[in-house]
């Protein structure tokens, strides 16, 4: 239930990317556009909306890429050989990411109230816009790594079951 | 507390190894290691540290990176990739172990259209790799070739790499794609030069001479992606558009080539393309946050100057110093991504490389052929990974092909630090004024 519900987040998350993506793309040929050619008029604020999609962009993906276990890792140490040390092994991992992401969700309110005091140079934005990304990004690594964490340990008492 | 520079880095460079050992994410690994430091010490606060990883994401020029991913992966799917290969192998196929020239041929193509080597083995290898086993060529030989081959990507300009070094160092990227340029084109001649070697001991096939026709159609074919480099390159070189703006010139182009010209992208195609270039984009650049807040809590403890102290007491002259800096970012290309090595190492050698006398575009074609060696080489080695999976093979008993073409590699690394002039030949002609 609770990993549906997650699994659809993330499934809304990744058409998010793909329709950022695909919107990066509008602000930075539009300064392409009105740099070379009097088609549109030069607008200084399409610099800032693109680097505010960029920031959504990487914040989306850095979420993404937890639940789907995609962010690059290194495989110096072996793999456990037993259930028991799979679990330590996949769960601390996991349970790292968790704190990680408490951090970043606790301590990034208070970035985010900094972003609330501020406007954007050229589009008069609030930059609660693009600093709200911070908590947002720490709450959703949360939610995804305590999901896996619970699956490792899941995983490892069936198989303890299944052997007893 | 205040933390000594001596304790700071031990819990810095420990704490992040460990985490790395232990399979926490690398750009995790990297953030982790901040939290004690941030704890300890009373100067910082977790939002000074906040502050600096988000406003690296505030980057113009890093917005260049999705949109090379994005003209790479147009270029897949849009069969551009298989138009390089045809163009490839009329030019290379006709030599022993002509598709192993193809392949190289084409990544050397490829390369200077999209900037990402991942996408070069993942492309290219999905097509060459089974040809290759299907030829009679062993499958280690062609996944090794694939994924060595693939490092030019990263080499012959446009590169990402060297717009993540240009944005966070501070030099011309156009300067650093012309420096590029040779360094490339050797490693290119090197491999082909290696693929004979193979070919003539194994008994490897050529890939059969072309036909007139079959050259003219090879060629008409290509020329409209090849076209690319010219708009990416020139542009850049001649001042006329910024590596950003390049970047979606090349992305609208393969568009235009993949949607209009040879009608092979759908819309629907185009979603998943959108969505696969965010994802591996935002994957990359993430670590650029935690890398920025790590090399900056280097910098706040003095480590970039006590490396210079260190390394300008030892009394290398330029030629040390380069290979002491070659050897390092070889050495952390094993085991971390490029874009955070760049982002750590190469603020910190920095200073080194200009107290050594090192032209700032040597040091960093240095630093990228470099890491670009370790997309090849395990733990992590990307290029190999992707094909290897593609040659379904174990990477481990792909190694010994690895090293072997990998050193004549090593050995144009070793001719660019003992004359620089092969990076710096091209910018000093083209871009006088800049580097003259």
């Amino acid at each position: 239930m609770i990993g549906h519900a997650l699994e659809t987040l993330c499934r809304g998350l990744r058409l998010l990317i793909g329709i950022l993506m695909a919107a990066l793309a509008v602000p930075v040929g539009m300064q392409v556009i009105s740099r070379y050619t009097d088609i549109i008029p030069v607008y200084l604020w399409t610099e800032e909306l693109a680097t505010f999609i960029f920031v959504w962009i990487v914040m989306i993906g850095s979420m993404v890429a937890v639940w789907e276990r995609t962010h690059f890792d290194v495989h110096v140490m072996p793999d456990a050989t037993t259930p028991f040390w799979t679990m330590v092994q996949n769960g601390t991992v996991m349970a790292l990411i968790l704190m990680f992401g408490l951090l970043f969700a606790w301590f990034g309110i208070e970035y985010a109230q900094f972003g609330y005091i501020q406007n954007s140079v050229m589009m008069r934005a609030n930059l609660l816009v693009t600093y709200i990304s911070v908590p947002i990004a720490g709450l959703v690594w949360t939610l995804f790594a305590s999901y896996r964490l619970y699956e490792v340990v899941d995983h490892y008492r069936q198989e303890k079951v299944a052997t007893s | 507390m205040i933390l000594s520079t001596g304790l700071a880095s031990i819990i810095l460079v420990g704490g992040f190894l460990l985490l790395v050992f232990i399979r926490v994410p690398v750009a995790f690994s990297l953030g982790l290691a901040i939290v004690p430091i941030v704890m300890l010490d009373i100067r910082l606060t977790p939002f000074i540290i906040l502050d600096r990883m988000f406003q690296s994401y505030n980057s113009f020029i890093l917005l260049a990176v999705p949109f090379f991913l994005l003209a790479a992966n147009l270029m897949n799917s849009g069969k551009i990739t298989d138009k390089l290969i045809d163009l490839s192998r009329v030019l290379t196929g006709w030599m022993p172990g002509g598709l192993g020239h193809v392949n190289v041929a084409v990544s050397m193509l490829f390369a200077g259209i999209s900037g990402s080597s991942t996408a070069d083995a993942a492309g290219c290898g999905k097509i060459l790799i089974p040809a290759m086993v299907k030829e009679g060529y062993d499958a280690r030989f062609a996944i090794a070739i694939t994924a060595c081959s693939s490092v030019m990507g990263v080499i012959i300009p446009p590169s990402i790499l060297m717009v993540v070094w240009g944005g966070v160092m501070q030099v011309s990227v156009g300067g650093l794609f012309l420096a590029g340029a040779v360094p490339g084109l050797m490693i290119g001649f090197a491999l082909m030069a290696t693929v004979y070697g193979y070919a003539k001991v194994y008994n490897y096939p050529t890939a059969g001479r072309p036909t007139l026709a079959g050259t003219w159609n090879a060629f008409r074919g290509a020329a409209l992606a090849m076209l690319t480099p010219i708009l990416v390159i020139g542009g850049i070189v001649g001042g006329i558009v910024t590596p950003t703006e390049s970047a979606i010139i090349a992305a609208a182009y393969a568009l235009i080539l993949g949607v209009f010209v040879y009608r092979t992208v759908t819309l629907k195609d185009l979603g998943h393309i959108f969505y696969d270039t965010g994802r591996f984009a935002s994957i990359s650049l993430f670590a650029i946050g935690t890398a920025s807040a790590f090399g900056w809590m280097l910098s706040f403890y003095n480590v970039p100057r006590l490396v210079v102290m260190f390394l300008t007491s030892l009394e290398f002259g330029s030629f040390g110093t380069a290979i002491i800096i070659a050897a390092l970012f070889l050495f952390f290309g094993l085991f971390i991504d490029a874009i955070p090595t760049i982002i750590i190492l190469g603020t910190v050698l920095m200073p080194a490389a200009a107290a050594a006398d090192i032209h700032p575009l040597v040091f960093a074609i240095i630093g990228i052929v470099s890491l670009a060696f370790g997309l090849v080489t395990p733990p992590y080695g990307l290029c190999l990974l992707i094909s290897a999976a593609i040659g379904g093979m174990n990477v481990m008993k792909v190694i010994p092909d690895v090293i072997i073409i990998l050193l004549p590699m090593l050995l144009i690394l070793l001719l660019i630090i003992l004359f620089p002039e092969i990076a710096l030949f091209l910018p000093k002609t083209l871009m006088p004024d800049s580097f003259g």
